[in-house]
């Protein structure tokens, strides 16, 4: 299709006016999680981040806990961790809580969650952590959801790039380019050239806009609803577990405390998964964590039904639906609860 | 620098600019551009195309001299001979390497090849060169008397990285002075600039981790709807990418008021492989028919017609596949994508003997004819992605295998893009060939949605599948 030539630059121009006007936040959605009913907190202790993602968080973390010279424990989950349902202004998620009782018995916990983190994560996330804190014990949440995603996210392959081009400054074995720097530079020149413009700011959210809208209307026309059942992906769900497998296998060859736990779910009306295929994966679970000497939990009943919350629509509707992941504070305090408890016996 | 991102777009508007400005010699502005975009990428490869532009240059101009035929012969083997060396160092030494590697103790000197990379554009540009000297040769032009246009010929930075592949007589006289830009160049410059990038940056790139993920599941986990999914919609993400990419390298260059050829002809509605290859990728598909497939049948034919199923002619066909399938790297999985398209074009030329020709132009055979086309191209592409030869045996033994033959192995979303993207496609080709509409009101709302995608989606994060070629 050919256009008239100057119809381009006024279509720019109308989009860079009509972004400028947008009173957007310029948010990327934190994890799909922005919305009416689900809040995000990540963790502080005394100012300092007790609670994180990928890099560079990841990175004032480890600093935090290698500074304080304790023993660390680490908490490995998904988006439970760090999303509460009806926050209030003095909300204490679970990282915080048991940061503060593992404290007065001199370890330092540090969370690190990501909204369906799967087990290749999880492991990812690891491998940034044992060699650069003195780690006495790990727990790691495991929520059926997430079996069925697979890969590493954007930030984490970023950050192996960076750090495989720091060791591999000759660009050895690469048969294509492994980065454009001029580019690179150029782009955060221009990045840093537009900081404070509001149309060039909202791109992220609208773009995370765009997805999640797509999302809904997919949900809305196939009927996919919080109760529909999600049928595990086979290659999803080996991969899964070759990486927990291989998570074990690395901390009880370092002789950590492990202790893999059945995340909460909402025992409402059933549970959206199919019975067969959930019962299947805690044993398998239950298996490969006694195959190593780890721990086994399983706490998917212990957040009442009353604390579980409600959150945005997956479909195109404005009600708040239920939300079978995420609890209000009163989860997250009993979460901690028996977290301390599992540790203290 | 990548053709989607800021930077591109910004180096764009400045060179667009400082080539309008008369007081700068045009030629040598242009030549400054391009090399300064070449080295964008790497400043190391600068001297190797700077070199290439000498020898077929200089080669060009001794075949165009002396009058003896041997000589020239003799010429242009050296040149032809040197380019070759060149492409197949860089691409292929590895893979030349490995194969003696079981034969003699090499290893230690594989070892030091492993840090060779390979020289952006160089398939494309050593083609375009070849191209040249070989017209020379058949005196179809005259060698160019200057080194500047000849240079600009191979360095023009719209085409340098990923073509389309031009022909010398198609460029070169372009070049040489600075031509007059009317509103339809920026016209159609500019409404093929925004095509391809809303085709890169908003179709393409947002495929690409669905096919990523697929094609990292363990084939075995994997049957015959799966594979054929996978094949979809990788074709629908190489589709978008390599047309996005060609769109944003004719329309940068009619901008500057410069012509390119076109590359894709909508591929997925042949009703043949052979109108398949009519469309897709031209400029490379018309390249080795010229210079490869038409010369090897002159070899043992002369300049008799012979029948298209003669076994010297299907030799002919096999070998110009194989080696087109090369052409995009060192991997085995090219070869194999390349023979199965060999194949398929000789399965075409025996329909067209077996079957009358009437036959071939009832509705519902034409009808048929698309969909068998088109599976068998997007069945074709699964060796192109997957990671290697053993990789695509598994694959196709999945593909056939009775085991998991209706089950669904993928992400639910893998199936139902792949099945939006192949309706909305030929929906969208039935709508704008039936339904001519010009309304600029509707024009606009077109743009305003193109332009607004490409904004929010542009990011320099995804380089062109081609690229690495």
């Amino acid at each position: 299709m050919v256009y008239k030539f100057y119809l381009i630059p006024i279509a720019v121009a109308i989009i860079w006016t009509s972004f400028s006007l947008l009173n957007l936040t310029g948010s990327d959605g934190n994890e799909d999680l922005l919305n009416d009913g689900t809040s995000v907190l990540y963790e502080q202790y005394e100012d300092i981040p007790i609670h994180c993602g990928a890099y560079p968080e990841l990175k004032e973390c480890i600093d935090g806990a290698h500074k304080s010279n304790l023993d660390a424990v680490l908490l490995f989950g998904n988006s439970q961790l760090h999303a509460v349902n009806n926050i209030s202004n003095k909300s204490e998620l679970v990282a915080l809580r048991f940061h503060k009782t593992r404290r007065k018995v001199n370890e330092y916990v540090v969370t690190i969650s990501y909204g369906n983190a799967n087990f290749e994560e999880i492991n990812w996330a690891m491998e940034n952590l044992l060699d650069k804190i003195k780690v006495k014990r790990i727990f790691i949440a495991c929520v059926f959801d997430d079996m069925r995603e697979v890969g590493l996210r954007p930030e984490m392959l970023e950050t192996n790039q960076l750090q495989e081009n720091a060791i591999n400054q000759d660009f050895k074995n690469s048969y294509i380019f492994p980065e454009i720097p001029i580019q690179d530079i150029s782009e955060s020149l221009i990045n840093e050239f537009f900081t404070d413009s509001p149309a060039w700011n909202t791109r992220h959210e609208l773009k995370y806009r765009i997805n999640v809208n797509l999302r809904k209307m997919r949900n809305f026309v196939f009927g996919i609803t919080p109760e529909t059942k999600r049928k595990i992906l086979p290659h999803a769900y080996e991969r899964n577990i070759n990486y927990f497998s291989q998570i074990l296998k690395k901390t009880s060859e370092k002789g950590i405390e492990t202790i893999a736990y059945i995340a909460p779910i909402l025992h409402d009306e059933g549970i959206p998964y199919d019975k067969n295929e959930y019962s299947k994966y805690k044993n398998d679970i239950k298996d490969i964590t006694d195959f190593y000497g780890a721990k086994f939990i399983n706490l998917e009943k212990i957040v009442p039904n009353e604390a579980w919350g409600l959150k945005q629509n997956t479909q195109l509707k404005s009600t708040l639906e239920k939300d079978y992941m995420h609890f209000t504070e009163t989860g997250h305090i009993i979460l901690a609860k028996s977290l301390n408890e599992i540790i203290d016996g | 620098m990548l053709f989607n991102s800021w930077t591109y777009i910004t180096f764009f508007i400045l060179a667009a600019l400082i080539l309008r400005v008369k007081y700068l010699p045009w030629r040598y502005s242009l030549a400054v551009l391009s090399i300064l975009f070449y080295i964008s990428w790497d400043y190391r490869f600068v001297p190797l195309i700077l070199f290439i532009t000498i020898l077929n240059f200089f080669s060009a101009k001794f075949i165009d001299k002396v009058s003896k035929i041997e000589l020239k012969k003799l010429i242009l083997a050296i040149s032809v001979f040197i380019n070759l060396a060149i492409l197949i160092f860089f691409k292929y030494i590895l893979l030349i390497l490995s194969m003696f590697e079981s034969v003699f103790d090499i290893k230690h000197y594989v070892s030091h090849f492993h840090s060779i990379i390979l020289p952006l554009g160089i398939s494309f540009y050593i083609f375009q060169a070849i191209s040249y000297v070989v017209d020379v040769y058949r005196k179809e032009r005259n060698a160019e008397a200057s080194y500047l246009n000849f240079m600009l010929f191979i360095v023009f930075f719209p085409q340098l990285i990923a073509g389309p592949i031009m022909r010398a007589n198609q460029l070169l006289p372009q070049l040489k002075k600075r031509p007059k830009i009317n509103n339809n160049d920026l016209k159609i410059g500019m409404s093929y600039f925004l095509n391809g990038l809303f085709l890169k940056v908003v179709l393409a790139d947002n495929i690409s981790p669905f096919v990523d993920s697929a094609f990292d599941v363990n084939p075995s986990l994997l049957g015959f709807l799966d594979i054929s999914t996978m094949g979809f919609l990788f074709g629908w993400q190489i589709y978008f990418d390599f047309f996005g990419y060609s769109l944003i390298a004719i329309g940068s260059a009619r901008i500057i008021g410069i012509m390119l050829v076109d590359n894709f002809k909508d591929p997925y509605i042949s009703q043949s492989i052979r109108e398949f290859w009519t469309r897709w990728h031209i400029s490379l598909s018309q390249w080795i028919r010229d210079y490869l497939y038409v010369p090897l049948l002159r070899v043992f034919f002369k300049d008799q017609r012979p029948s298209n199923l003669n076994l010297l002619v299907i030799l002919c066909l096999f070998v110009s596949w194989s080696l087109m399938g090369m052409w995009h790297g060192s991997n085995l999985s090219f070869l194999i994508w390349g023979l199965m398209h060999a194949v398929f074009l000789l399965i075409y030329r025996i329909n067209q003997k077996i079957f009358p020709n009437k036959l071939f132009k009832n509705k519902i055979v034409k009808l048929m004819s698309l969909g068998v086309t088109l599976y068998a191209v997007m069945i074709a592409w699964i060796p192109f992605r997957a990671n290697d030869a053993n990789h695509t045996y598994e694959l196709f033994l999945s593909l056939i295998s009775h085991e998991n033959f209706l089950s669904l192995g993928l992400r639910e979303d893998t199936y139902l893009i792949a099945f939006i993207i192949t309706i909305g496609y030929f929906l969208y080709y039935f709508v704008v060939n039936t339904f001519k509409v010009k309304n600029i009101n509707l024009e606009f709302i077109f743009i305003l949605f193109k332009v607004m995608m490409v904004y929010i989606y542009l990011q320099a994060k995804d380089q062109f599948i081609y690229f690495q070629f």
